[in-house]
């Protein structure tokens, strides 16, 4: 029981880090993309297939992982970028989609990634290093749950830093009116690659700690849902609202999660996994409804008209 | 050494080289052609009007000028350097600073913000240096500060500074962006359509402050509709139809001009003069004509 609530605690984790990137992206920028779990698998292969097939140490294959991310988060900004809303939705899509198959089965590529049969054996390290730091006394999961945290409040403040900065200012005034910052001399395009590469990096390192925690890395795990819970978990806790995404994500997982803990003479084992998808269906519409600016969200910023 | 003391773009003689030279500029969508090679000149220091029926292509031209648009042809060159083609915020920081016919107030941010953003050159607005010497960062963002408290005190907007921008009435929308505008520090505003949907005691006092502006040596271009503004403020008018300039003078000279009242009613007729006493005199309204 205590085992199962530390998963759910870091699943809730890694999805925060997840958010705490796409948030830079829609709830400061502007940019609406539909494609984050690219990113998030990038960041999972990347480590996985340089520590398994290369045999890079464990730092290095961390750093790689963020660094093709943001590789990545340029590459798709390049032709996307100079795109507006819904377009930009339907290219980053499609990359999300496109990214999986070609892990899947791209030719050349899966002698890589191994195709659909994944790959194993890459945590060991990261495993062991926890005797090493002297966090010996914790559970694997304990660890890895205790590092996520700490990095998603590490991250939570540098972005913090970052986005009370002029910067940040220039990333608010691109999600009003892009135009009205190019007439003010600011180059819209350089800042949205640069929120998108950051958010990318953010959301790679998010994939590093996920393989950690499943032990595997398959392609089909990657699927266009995990963008959405991601998307559901910024817009509950509040876009452009700093710890909202952290926020957002227990409360998330919470109710994902918190079906199992209705006694099964009331309901089936089948009937609670329904039921989590209920809930988080209405959860959703009563969010919008209630308090669309989400539960940190700031009120006088969502009903104010351009 | 006697006669001219090197203040030679402030008087109105009209020798002063001109800040803004448009040569042929041609600019299509599709098979229509907005700008049809259209040809002009901008004297410094001085308030220039742009003015035309609807679908002359000013607001077109203003687009090509400012970049938003890129030209399909002809040559742009503004104070001295060519910048046909170059992109908005590269002429921006030239110094060529325009205004939106629909006024972009960055909404959900503050009006002190709004000026801010404005302000040129902050090492705190790029990713790397945004985090390093944040002591550096806080005189900058202090010395803007200032500046834009001034602005926002001479636009008499100071009481709303901590307001988001999305809350002002449309003329203090207005104000806000020539006042945003000036942190920018440009040589030349252009403005298009400054006086639409603002209310006339915030419209005079948006153009005394053009007025003043221009005192100082500042150069304004302005499309306008209300023909009163035009002929009250402008220096200079430029008559644009059909993508073309067509005319251009004293504010008196085109206002006779037979080519304007033409480009206005369509060619000639009987009730023309008639007509065109009303489109001059029939937005006349107490406020702006002290």
């Amino acid at each position: 029981m205590i085992a199962y609530i530390e998963g759910v605690i870091l699943t809730a984790g890694i999805f925060a880090l997840l958010a705490q990137g796409l948030n830079l992206h829609w709830g400061f920028t502007g940019l609406i993309n539909l494609g984050h779990v690219a990113f998030f698998a990038i960041g999972a292969y990347t480590m996985g297939i340089l520590n398994t097939e290369f045999e890079v140490p464990l730092l290095p294959s961390f750093l790689a992982a963020m660094v093709a991310a943001t590789l990545l988060g340029v590459v798709v900004a390049l032709p996307a970028i100079r795109l507006r809303t819904d377009y930009l939705a339907i290219v980053t899509i499609t990359i999300g989609e496109i990214f999986r198959l070609v892990l899947k089965s791209g030719p050349g590529v899966t002698e890589l990634t191994r195709g659909p049969r994944g790959i194993r054996g890459y945590s060991n390290e990261f495993f062991f290093l926890r005797e090493d730091i002297g966090l010996g006394f914790l559970t694997p999961d304990q660890y890895l749950l205790v590092i996520v945290w700490v990095t998603v409040a590490v991250v939570g403040v540098l972005l913090w830093i970052l986005l009370k900065s002029p910067w940040g200012r220039v990333l608010k005034g691109i999600r009003e009116d892009e135009d009205a910052v190019s007439a003010l001399g600011k180059n819209p395009t350089a800042y949205k690659m640069q929120s998108f590469a950051l958010g990318a990096a953010i959301a790679g390192l998010a994939g590093v700690f996920f393989a950690m925690d499943i032990g595997s890395l398959a392609p089909d795990t990657y699927l266009p849902i995990i963008t959405f819970q991601v998307w559901t978990i910024m817009m509950l806790g509040g876009a452009s609202s700093h710890w909202g995404p952290i926020v957002g994500s227990i409360i998330f997982w919470a109710i994902f999660n918190g079906t199992l803990f209705i006694p099964r003479e009331i309901i089936s084992g089948a009937e609670a996994a329904y039921l989590r998808q209920i809930g988080i269906g209405a959860l959703i519409m009563a969010i919008m409804i209630f308090r669309p600016q989400g539960i940190l969200g700031n009120r006088e910023e969502m009903v104010l008209d351009k | 050494m006697t006669s001219e003391n090197g203040k030679a773009d402030g008087n109105a003689g009209g020798n002063a080289a001109p800040i803004l030279v448009a040569e042929d500029v041609r600019l299509s969508f599709g098979g229509v052609a907005a700008v049809d090679g259209a040809s002009l000149e901008v004297e410094p220091g001085k308030i220039t009007a742009l003015i035309g029926p609807n679908g002359a292509g000013k607001t077109s031209f203003f687009n090509a000028v400012t970049g938003f648009y890129k030209p399909d042809g002809g040559s742009i060159s503004f104070d001295g350097g060519k910048i046909t083609g170059k992109s908005p915020h590269a002429i921006a920081r030239r110094g060529l600073v325009r205004t939106f016919q629909l006024t972009k107030s960055l909404a959900r941010m503050t009006v002190l913000d709004n000026m801010m953003l404005a302000a040129p050159n902050q090492t705190g607005e790029k990713i790397f240096t945004a985090w390093i010497a944040p002591w550096v960062i806080r005189k900058q963002e202090r010395a803007s500060r200032e500046k834009a408290m001034e602005l926002l005190e001479l636009f008499n907007l100071i009481e709303k500074k901590d307001d988001y921008a999305a809350t002002l009435s449309g003329g203090q929308r207005k104000l806000l962006e020539l006042a945003r505008a000036l942190m920018m520090e440009p040589r030349m505003i252009l403005l298009d359509e400054p006086m639409a949907g603002v209310n006339p005691t915030l419209g005079a006092s948006l153009l005394e402050h053009v007025g003043q502006l221009r005192d100082e040596g500042m150069t304004f271009v302005l499309v306008e509709h209300d023909m009163d503004v035009v002929m009250n403020v402008s220096e200079h008018v430029i008559v644009m139809a059909n993508g073309k300039v067509i005319t251009q003078g004293s504010p008196d000279e085109v206002r006779s001009n037979q080519e304007v009242i033409d480009a206005y009613l369509g060619a000639g007729g009987g009730a023309v003069d008639e007509a065109i006493e009303e489109t001059f005199d029939g937005e006349k309204d107490p406020g702006a004509n002290g």
